[in-house]
């Protein structure tokens, strides 16, 4: 038995008091007329009732008033709102539109820009460019990258990878075309990425010769081995070589490097002429961690005096170059930063419109219902009263709108993620979360 | 102008005339519950009951509106009994509720005997 909101045990000790005081007058009363007092005291329970029913009703009195009052307001504005489609239809879509609008845009900027990347300590991540006065963004060059690493006094450790390329595999349903990527062996650990069979690469493995390992994505194993548990050791047919896999990587998401199928080592490269060569930039990407505790002065400081001693040492290539720095975070999510925000904007924009709209269409139905208030208040309704239906109403709408609007966004969100260009970074992790929700609402 | 309000269903109804008839024997004096509806009975002949099911929620409610006080007095049988007064508001209240339920009563003849259509 629930006891509504305000009763309290002091009122129900009363109450008990009051029952019991009624039956007692009822039974005197009775036995002064005569009857046996064994017989009034039935007769009298009988007539008053059954006690609990009676406590329960008289309970609840104290829980149903406003509770009462809005199932009737509620059930009188569905009523009211039911009698004129064409404005809730309106109004209801007006809502959901910016509402879905408005939630949609929103996920993909949290899931875009302002989550960070799913590395640990991804703060103290940085991207390392290096810069020449006549190319203001370069990839680091090989020995640059080797020499930065090794004297660096901030950064904890510097990996690199290569922007992925395509090499043939033979396979037994006929040759496929096959994403690999050259990894340093450091690269892993940096990240986070554990294997979940098998290994990474060991240091002294990353260097050039024959023997060369294998490490493949999530996806290639599931895929093209049948996620075979026995993998670690098969061997791939890559561009007429024999490959070993020596290690299985965690499902990861499409950005780079992680949406290559094979892994190799980078240091196999060493002794190319593109990676020997100081004063190339063959498409290496440097990511160093750095010190906790290290600011982005001093890393930048460190930086720049490395590069000045390889200036004096490398004049050729080296003179003048200079170390770029940029947090990892931002440069992911960086060129689309400006696009996403303006859509922001653009769709907040379009939310303000649609409330503007609807509460237009609101306000000029409550002039054609001014009749219909009048007599209510005649009628002896408060103006708390008359306001609090209206209130109801426009919730109504309101919840309706943003329920529509949700459900659109959602049903839009996963063609949107498989429509969009490939290179949006992150965008396959959009989702609707609760906090959007919140705010929509 | 006095207040009107319309009866919306008939659950209403009931309350608002146990409500009228708690009020009106309240005017002759605090009562404790028990009292109440024995004068309810025995001033209609008998014949209206307020069954206690219905009445002490009204109690409560008309406490809860300001239109009833109940204060706890200790009776010569050495009993504790909460007896019911009206407050101002109460009065005020009786002598709309009554005006109006008069209205009701005229239009409910007037209604049954339409003026110049066959006697039925």
């Amino acid at each position: 038995m629930k006891k509504p909101g305000f009763w309290s045990r002091r009122r129900d000790r009363d109450l008990d008091d009051e029952i019991r005081s009624h039956l007692e007058m009822a039974v005197r009363e009775r036995v002064e007329r005569g009857e046996d007092p064994a017989e009034a005291a039935n007769s009298a329970r009988r007539e008053f009732g059954n006690v609990g029913l009676v406590k329960e009703a008289a309970q609840q009195e104290w829980g149903w008033v406003w509770l009462d009052q809005l199932m009737q307001d509620t059930r009188h504005g569905l009523r009211i709102l039911r009698l004129e489609p064409g404005f809730t239809v309106a109004a209801v879509l007006t809502l959901a539109l910016g509402i879905g609008a408005t939630s949609l845009v929103f996920s993909v900027v949290e899931s875009v820009l302002l989550k960070s990347l799913p590395y640990p300590d991804a703060g103290r991540l940085m991207l390392i460019h290096e810069s020449l006065p006549k190319a203001p963004q370069l990839n680091v060059s090989w020995p640059d990258f080797q020499d930065l690493r090794a004297q660096t006094k901030v950064f904890e450790d510097i990996a690199a990878f290569q922007v992925p390329g395509n090499v043939t595999m033979a396979a037994s349903s006929g040759p496929k075309t096959v994403q690999v990527n050259y990894v340093s062996p450091s690269l892993f650990s940096m990240l986070g990425i554990r294997p979940v069979l098998g290994r990474t690469f060991a240091d002294d493995e990353d260097k050039a010769g024959s023997g060369l390992p294998a490490v493949v994505s999530y996806r290639f194993w599931r895929d093209e081995l049948g996620g075979d548990q026995n993998a670690i050791g098969r061997t791939l047919l890559l561009n007429g070589g024999s490959i070993p896999i020596i290690g299985i990587l965690p499902p990861a998401p499409k950005y780079e490097p992680w949406g290559a199928d094979v892994h190799f080592p980078i240091g196999f490269l060493a002794n190319s002429p593109n990676f020997s060569d100081r004063g190339n930039h063959p498409g290496i990407v440097a990511i160093g961690r750095r010190r906790p505790g290290a600011s982005l002065s001093q890393t930048q400081m460190d930086m720049d005096r490395i590069m000045n001693l390889l200036g004096d040492e490398y004049p050729a290539s080296n003179r003048g170059e200079q170390v770029v720095l940029s947090d990892l975070n931002e440069w992911m999510t960086g060129g689309y930063r400006t696009e996403l925000l303006m859509l922001l904007a653009g769709v907040g924009l379009v939310l303000l419109l649609a409330s503007a709209n609807v509460a237009n269409l609101l306000l000029s139905r409550s002039v054609k219902r001014d009749q219909e208030f009048a007599v209510r208040a005649a009628l002896g309704a408060s103006p708390a009263r008359i306001a609090r239906q209206l209130i109801v109403e426009s919730l109504i709408i309101s919840l309706i709108g943003g329920a529509a609007g949700i459900l659109l966004a959602s049903a839009a969100m996963a063609p949107l993620v498989r429509l969009s260009p490939y290179n949006i970074p992150r965008l396959d992790e959009a989702h609707l979360d609760a906090r959007v929700l919140l705010v929509a609402l | 102008m006095p207040k009107t309000e319309r009866y919306q269903n008939r659950i209403e109804l009931l309350q608002g005339t146990l409500d009228l008839l708690i009020l009106q024997t309240l005017q002759w004096g605090p009562q404790h519950g028990y009292g109440i509806s024995q004068a309810i009975r025995a001033n209609s002949g008998d014949i209206l009951r307020a069954d206690t099911g219905s009445l002490y929620p009204a109690l409560q409610r008309l406490g809860k509106k300001g239109l009833v006080s109940g204060e706890w007095k200790v009776s010569e049988n050495k009993q504790r009994v909460k007896i019911y007064r009206l407050t101002t508001a109460g009065k005020k209240e009786l002598v709309s509720e009554r005006s109006r339920w008069e209205t009701f009563l005229q239009a409910m003849s007037g209604a049954l005997n339409p003026k110049g259509g066959e006697p039925l």
